[in-house]
Formats: structure tokens, sequence, C-alpha cells
């Protein structure tokens, strides 16, 4: 609404002046700022427990922080072990992923199903960040 | 947090685009795909939005910033080739840093405007694609013969379809040569800005001291007539496939009339930044990138939700309007510097930079696509016809395209 009211203002005034134009670019700027932070915290993705982790959760987006247990590199993708202690499959479409058991890492991707459990299709997995 | 990843991204992103936007012939689909191959090893600290928020940030600023090499040195990119015209001749006047301004009030207005009609815009994209996309070819064959036919007398209109037709013929050949890549690069390069600088050169031409204007006139008319047409044809390249800013450009000229030069450096600045705005909507409802930018952000993130699309244009909103400063200012030190610079020097410079930066991109036939397009380009300008006819090296081969 505010912007509607905005580009109302600048389509009326015939002589442009600099400063109305900063003005504006100013007000569109105070104005962006808050929307993009209020926006970033609703796709946030908050960390995930994996023992809270149900079928029910199928194809949400989900965060996990975890300890590498085991790794298993196949032909075209990786299974990646983590516990929390509670553990779960994280599924990788990448080929050698090289991590270290007991590593700290950090997992972005959606939650799939595989033989009746609940599995993560890993978008991308990381080292946790301190 | 994620607002600080994504306010590093915007940060970065406006350094990145202020340097693809005011040197002459770095585009940033370049830095994208640079980014691109570098995602695996950046994922590994950051999130893929943060990554899609920087190559925003970049492109809006890049629509912003590329007025001013097309503006004060003559050399346009693909989405600026039709300002360089109406921008130099108020550039002789000593009004250039006007002209940026000009430009910089079409994309500001354009993307507000944009944003504001986002929510109407993203049920009505597919039924407009769906709609359109059968007729397109027509629509583009009809905006060139229009073109054409909007030449005064007989002579003048056999010259602007001679130029048309020399051009499109160009295009063909120019984007169907095996082994050139970038062929936009020599062509547009060749036939927009170093024949404009070669005729400079040719007529002695010598640049009056700028004017710093506080102030611009626009009738209020206009300024709604172009912003409404500025949005249309935006969205038009937004949407469809092999239609750029430089297309979009001559239909949206052909539906406003005559709206002088002003007129003419809102609408094209408007339309470069509607252009990728466009191109989000219609990311988020086709799941379809129409240009490099967006491509290499659905490799990133494959589709997005529209909690996502309004993070991107929040951003836009941000980057957009840091860009109203950041391009004044850089206007204002342009126009310092192009009366302490030696004009006749700049030119050889530019053309030199130029030609090196085709030879490395596009090597040896890139150079001769350039040499062919620089004398093309100066056919119009010899003949007193309208520059624009040589899209016809663009607008032939899209509208064949859509037709055959």
């Amino acid at each position: 609404m505010l912007l509607t009211f905005l580009l109302l203002v600048i389509l009326r005034s015939s002589n442009l002046k600099e400063k109305t134009l900063f003005k504006l670019a100013m007000i569109c700027l105070v104005i962006g700022l808050p929307a993009l932070y209020f926006l970033s915290l609703s796709i946030e993705i908050k960390e995930a427990d994996i023992s809270k982790i149900s079928l029910g959760d199928v194809d949400k987006q989900v965060k996990l922080v975890g300890k590498v247990a085991s790794v298993r590199n196949f032909e075209k993708a990786s299974i990646i072990e983590i516990t929390q202690p509670s553990k779960i499959k994280v599924i990788m479409f990448v080929e050698n992923v090289t991590l270290e058991d007991e590593q700290e890492i950090e997992v972005f991707g959606k939650i799939g199903e595989y033989e009746g459990k609940p599995e993560i299709i890993a978008d991308v997995v990381r080292k946790k960040i301190k | 947090m994620l607002i600080l990843e994504l306010l590093i991204a915007i940060i970065c992103g406006i350094i990145a685009g202020t340097i693809t936007g005011i040197t002459p012939g770095v585009h940033i689909n370049l830095v994208s795909i640079m980014l691109l191959s570098a995602s695996g090893y950046l994922f590994g600290f950051l999130q893929p939005i943060t990554l899609a928020v920087f190559i925003i940030a970049m492109a809006i600023t890049h629509t912003y910033l590329d007025a001013l090499p097309s503006i004060f040195l003559g050399a346009p990119d693909a989405d600026q080739v039709l300002n360089v015209l109406p921008g130099h001749r108020l550039l002789l006047k000593g009004q250039g840093y006007e002209a940026v301004k000009l430009t910089v009030i079409g994309s500001f207005l354009c993307l507000v405007t944009t944003i504001v009609f986002i929510p109407i815009l993203i049920p009505v994209t597919p039924v407009i694609f769906y709609f359109v996309e059968p007729v397109m070819g027509w629509i583009l064959l009809v905006t060139s013969v229009y073109m054409i036919l909007h030449e005064r007398g007989m002579q003048k209109k056999v010259w602007a379809l001679c130029v048309y037709l020399m051009a499109g013929i160009l295009g063909i050949i120019v984007l169907t040569l095996p082994n050139l890549e970038q062929p936009l690069l020599p062509m547009l390069s060749g036939m927009f800005g170093i024949s404009s600088l070669v005729m400079s050169l040719h007529n002695k031409v010598n640049i009056p001291e700028q004017k710093i204007s506080e102030e611009i006139s626009v009738s209020k008319k206009d300024l709604s007539k172009i912003t409404a047409a500025s949005t249309f044809s935006g969205g038009i390249t937004g949407l469809f496939p092999g239609i750029g800013a430089a297309q979009a450009g001559i239909i949206g000229a052909q539906l406003v009339g005559n709206i002088g030069d002003y007129g003419y450096l809102i609408l094209n600045g408007g339309i470069n930044t509607v252009n990728f705005m466009f191109s989000l909507v219609t990311f988020y409802t086709l799941e379809k990138a129409r240009n490099g930018a967006v491509l290499v952000i659905l490799e990133l993130i494959e589709k997005i939700n529209y909690s996502e699309l309004l993070v991107f244009l929040a951003a836009a909103l941000v980057v957009g309007s840091i860009c109203v400063f950041l391009t004044l200012w850089f206007a204002k030190k342009f126009s310092k510097l192009i009366n302490i610079v030696n004009y006749k020097y700049m030119c050889i410079s530019v053309i030199v930079f130029v030609s090196v930066l085709v030879f490395v991109f596009s090597g040896w036939k890139g150079l001769l696509v350039m040499m062919i397009s620089t004398a093309l380009g100066i056919i119009p300008i010899s003949v007193n016809v309208g520059r624009n006819h040589a899209m016809g090296c663009l607008l032939l081969p899209v509208t064949l395209f859509f037709l055959l």
C-alpha cells in the first residue's frame, strides 16, 4: 500500500527534483530493510530434532545439526548417517563425500521416505559453523 | 542469522554489479557462471538463497549502472544499445548527468511498479504466456514493419528496410556461426558502440562542460505512459525466450509514440530493470529461466516458494533504492572526468578496450564480426535514418524463431 502511494507521488510530480527522488529512494530503503528482515525469518529453517522427525513430515524443508556416524559412497550418491544421538540417514546425490567420523555437520534438505522410515534428501551438507 | 548473510550478499552483489555495470562489455552472466562453478565451495558456509540474493543484487545494480558506459563512453551492453543515441545527444548538450538520471528514474519507477503489481502478475503471468506465445512472432513482425514505415519519405523508408534486412542477415549468420563465443558482444559493440565512437572521432566531436542539474521536467502524462509501456514491454522480455531489453525497447517506443530523448531514456532504463524483475516472477510461476542470471539461480535452487519470492523482491527493493544514490554519485564523477580527459583519446581507448575484450571472449572471428557490425552501424548515421533499424540483427532472427 505504501509503495503504491509512493508510486502515485512520483507519477504526480511534473518537475521531479533530485531531492524528491532521493527521499523516495530512502523511504523505499526504510520499507525494504525491515521487510527483508521479517521475510527472512519466515524462510529461516529452524534446527530440527531427529527424534521428532516422522513420516508425517515428508516433503518439509529441514535443517539438522549432528555428528557423522558413518559415510558410504556409491556411484552417484552418498549416504551419511548422523546422530544427535537419535540417528537418521542423509542421502546426498554427490559422489565421494569426504567427512570424518564424529565431525559436527549441518544438513539442509527435505524430509523423504525410504522403506517406511524418514530420511533426509540433502541439498547442502557443510561443517558446522561455530 | 539468515538476515546477516542476506545483507552481506546484498553488499557484495552491489559491488559486483557496480564493476560489471561500469565496465564496458562485462556482463553479469560471466560473474554468475563463475559463482555457479564455485557454489560447491560456497555452500560450505552459505545457504543457496544467499547466493541467489547475491545474483539478484548484482543484476539489479547492473541494470542501473550500465547506463554510464552507454551514455558517457558510447559503449553499451546488449540491454543498453537503444540508449546510446539519445544519451549521446544529451551528452553533447552537456546533459550527460541528466541522461543517466532519466534512466535511474525509469529503473526505480518501474522497480516499484513491478513490486506493487506482483500480486496481480502472479496469477496473470501463466495466462498471458500461453495466450501471447503463439502470436509473439507476429507481434514482432508488425513492430518491425511499423518501425520501418514510421520513417518519413520513401527514400528513408527504403534505407530503413535495407539497414533492417542487412542487420537481420548479419544477426542470423552471427548467431548461427559455429565456434563463436559470446556472439552478441562483437555484434552489438560494433553496431551501436564503436560505430558511434568512430563517427565522433570523424566529426571531431568536442564534449561540452557537463551540467549537474537538480530538477528534471517530465510531464505527468508522459511519465505515466512511459511507466506503463516499460512495465508492459519489459514484462514481455521476462516472459518470452529470445526477447531482450533492446527488442522490448522497440515495442515500448512504438506503444508510446513520440516521447523525445527524455522519455526514451526513462523507457529504456525502466525496461532493463523490469526485464529482470519479471524474470523472477516467471521463475516462480512457470519455473523457467529467461536470462543467464536467473538460470544460475535455477541451478542453485530448483524452485522457489512464495516466501522466497518475497525475500527476492524485498532484496531488489533495497538494492534498487541504494542504486539511485550510487548511480547518480558515479554519474557526477563521470561528468567531471569526461571534461578532464581528452575525448579523442578516450574514444580510442574505449575502442581498443572493447576490441581486446572481443578478442579475449570471441577470438579473431569476433573481431571480424565487430568490424562488419561497425561498418553496418555507420550506415544509418550516414543516411540519416533511425539506428533502431539496426536492431534487425536481433529482431529478424527472433521473429523467424517464433514464426518458423
